[in-house]
């Protein structure tokens, strides 16, 4: 009754006006990023941050929120329309989606992907709004001990968010700790490669961080390699967006699957939706009786991953939301622009904020219906704004980007670290060092250092304290078989592959 | 990527003996008499800059044993996109660089005209028109709506 209670109050946050308001303008922006290839939701929430310091950070997390879940949505349609997946997270959709809109079939595949986005969204927003309460009061009893076994794990996580190579992913994160030590020592107070600039003190900023990666070098790469701009000749007709009765019924197992799939990858730290897309589509083929067919334009190759990324998007928030430990790139970005705006996460959030928490809940219910609406009957609008120009978005990014992180704290020298992540974020790129784990790491790191110092302080200098606690214990056994075992796989796909080379 | 792995390996090595050499110069000698617990300030920076070391290295050995691509080919643009890629980060560095002198409105106005003019090289008249829009749009936004202190040149705006 009590989680019922806490809903309910949540709706009454979110319905507010102004927060509804809020929450369409941040699917809006979700929609239009996940549209528009070239743009990713880090990149987009990470601009609104600054933009946000003015609202309260319910409404702002709602915005941000909805930006986040809403390009899971909208990625969808050019991956279908065009073949050019506008997110990581429906790359996957691109295999059978292009196909069937090659046959004629675009619009019961749009229809489909809007609508199993939304059936596997609700059903995640449901499961999370059951399990957060419990999760929650697990992790009231964490002493020191646990956080650091906790936030020990998402560290360890970083590796499930490395892509191709493993020792570049684990090199991104050491370099985002590093980057987390720079200013005043919590504990002691020393400064620490600041290099006598008392602007340092603070750290360099979470969000001149993340702007300067995600936002300014995105567009230098897309100045790189412009997305093409292409022309749309599609009949959207509303009508023709209806999947029909076999649509239906082929797509049925695979969105109940998509949905559980997608919850449960997304809401282990390190999952997400984009893992979410991938392992959902390889299931369904290996569950289908026809499992040859797929790539060549099946609606349930377009159901699954549609389902299970948007699933994933949304199970995303239970371990930010409960544990203060966040799952992805972007909820990372999301919890460190929470503590801009001044709470804190953790366990006790959901105790001591119990709008914010909730209010996000009910946003997300409202949030779905929204987008459904937004990408159904409006579809035509976002498939013209692919015609804007890249030309005029990229400088107006910059713009944007300048006028928010001066906004922060009125001087010119947060610009110069915009600047200065901006061409580190590029090589990055360049270099292909996965981003992501840098700010995972950067938000991570000051709680992994306070809550080892006051461990080790609590068993007076005895590291087997965290072996010796009923939690804290299976929490670092777990990372470090994972740590070890993502390394072993590693080094064993290394050498199948040096094998075939010889053979 | 082997070429350019083992150059960037090289150069995270030295970032990370950097880091090494500047957390060693961190630590404090305990005072006497008192016990410490805690690590001290120089304990995680170090340790991320040992890894780090090691990660690089393993980088490196990791380029060393891949066979050599048959055409390996440069990951930076060349010519014109180049030129591009350039001239965004010069003029974006100008424009932190004169902006308390310019005053938030001549100098966002100036940036984005530069950008779309010579960066993406669109035409003078839509240029014109974007910057204008933009600057006094984003003026209006933050220093009139949100009472954002944004900086003013010597003729107030």
């Amino acid at each position: 009754m009590d989680t019922l209670h806490s809903l309910f109050l949540g709706f009454q946050v979110a319905c507010q006006p102004y927060n509804l308001l809020f929450c369409l303008l941040g699917c809006f922006l979700g929609t239009l990023i996940g549209v528009l290839p070239g743009i990713g939701p880090a990149a987009g929430v990470t601009i609104l941050i600054p933009l946000t310091y003015g609202l309260s950070p319910v409404t702002a997390l709602i915005t941000m929120s909805g930006i986040y879940y809403g390009a899971t949505y909208g990625g969808s349609t050019t991956s279908i329309l065009l073949n050019v997946p506008g997110e990581a997270s429906s790359v996957v959709t691109c295999l059978d989606g292009y196909q069937m809109a090659r046959k004629g079939r675009a619009g019961p595949a749009l229809g489909m992907s809007a609508f199993a986005s939304f059936i596997a969204g609700s059903f995640a927003i449901v499961l999370l709004t059951f399990t957060a309460a419990p999760l929650v009061n697990v992790a009231l009893a964490f002493g020191p001990p646990e956080y650091f076994a906790l936030t020990f794990m998402g560290l360890t996580m970083v590796t499930s968010l490395a892509g191709d190579s493993l020792v570049k992913g684990l090199m991104s994160g050491t370099f985002g700790i590093i980057l987390a030590c720079v200013g005043a020592d919590v504990v002691s107070g020393t400064a620490r490669f600041t290099y006598g600039q008392i602007y340092l003190l603070d750290g360099f900023g979470f969000v001149n961080i993340a702007v300067g990666l995600f936002a300014v070098s995105e567009v230098m790469i897309n100045i790189e390699a412009p997305a093409s701009e292409v022309f749309i000749k599609a009949g959207l007709k509303l009508r023709e967006l209806f999947p029909n009765l076999q649509d239906w019924k082929d797509s049925f197992g695979a969105l109940w699957r998509g949905s559980i799939i997608g919850f449960m990858v997304g809401s282990l730290p390190g999952g997400g939706a984009v893992v979410a897309s991938f392992i959902a589509y390889t299931v369904e083929k290996k569950y289908s009786k026809h499992p040859e067919k797929f790539g060549t334009g099946v609606i349930e190759g377009v159901a699954a991953p549609e389902g299970a990324n948007n699933s994933g998007a949304q199970a995303a928030f239970l371990p930010m939301l409960t544990l203060g430990i966040p799952g992805s790139g972007v909820t990372a970005i999301l919890l460190g622009a929470l503590v801009v705006h001044g709470v804190r996460p953790g366990p006790m959030l959901m105790q001591t904020n119990p709008d914010l928490v909730w209010g996000l809940i009910a946003s997300m219910y409202i949030g779905n219906i929204m987008l459904v609406i937004l990408n159904l009957p409006l579809i035509g609008i976002w498939v013209s704004f692919l015609r804007v120009p890249y030309k005029i978005i990229m400088p107006l990014i910059i713009a944007i980007c300048t006028v928010g992180i001066y906004a922060t704290e009125n001087n010119t020298f947060d610009l110069w670290i915009m600047f200065g992540f901006g061409i580190v974020g590029y090589m990055m790129r360049k270099f292909e060092f996965p981003l992501a784990p840098v700010v995972l790491a950067v938000v991570l790191t000051p709680l992994v250092e306070n809550s080892l110092k006051q461990s080790l302080i609590m068993s007076q200098g005895n590291p087997l304290i965290f072996f010796m606690r009923p939690i804290s214990a299976p929490l670092m056994i777990f990372s470090l078989i994972f740590l070890f075992a993502s390394l072993y796989s590693a080094l064993w796909r290394k050498l199948i592959e040096v094998g075939k080379a010889d053979a | 990527m082997k070429k350019a792995d083992r150059f960037i390996g090289i150069f995270v090595l030295l970032f990370s003996l950097l880091v090494i050499e500047e957390s060693w110069r961190l630590h404090e000698p305990v005072m006497a008499g008192r016990i410490s617990y805690e690590p001290g300030a120089e304990f995680l920076p170090l340790w991320a800059g040992i890894l780090l070391a090691i990660l690089s290295l393993l980088l490196m050995i990791g380029a060393a044993r891949r066979p050599d691509e048959p055409h390996p080919k440069s990951i930076f643009p060349r010519g014109w996109v180049l030129a591009s890629v350039v001239l965004l980060m010069v003029s974006l560095a100008a424009y932190i660089f004169f902006l308390d002198v310019l005053g938030y409105l001549t100098g966002t106005f100036l940036l984005v005209l530069c950008l779309m003019r010579a960066v993406m090289r669109t035409t003078w008249k839509s240029a014109l028109l974007v910057s204008l829009l933009a600057s006094v749009s984003l003026y209006t936004i933050f220093h009139v709506l949100l009472n954002v202190n944004l900086p003013k040149n010597m003729f107030g705006f």
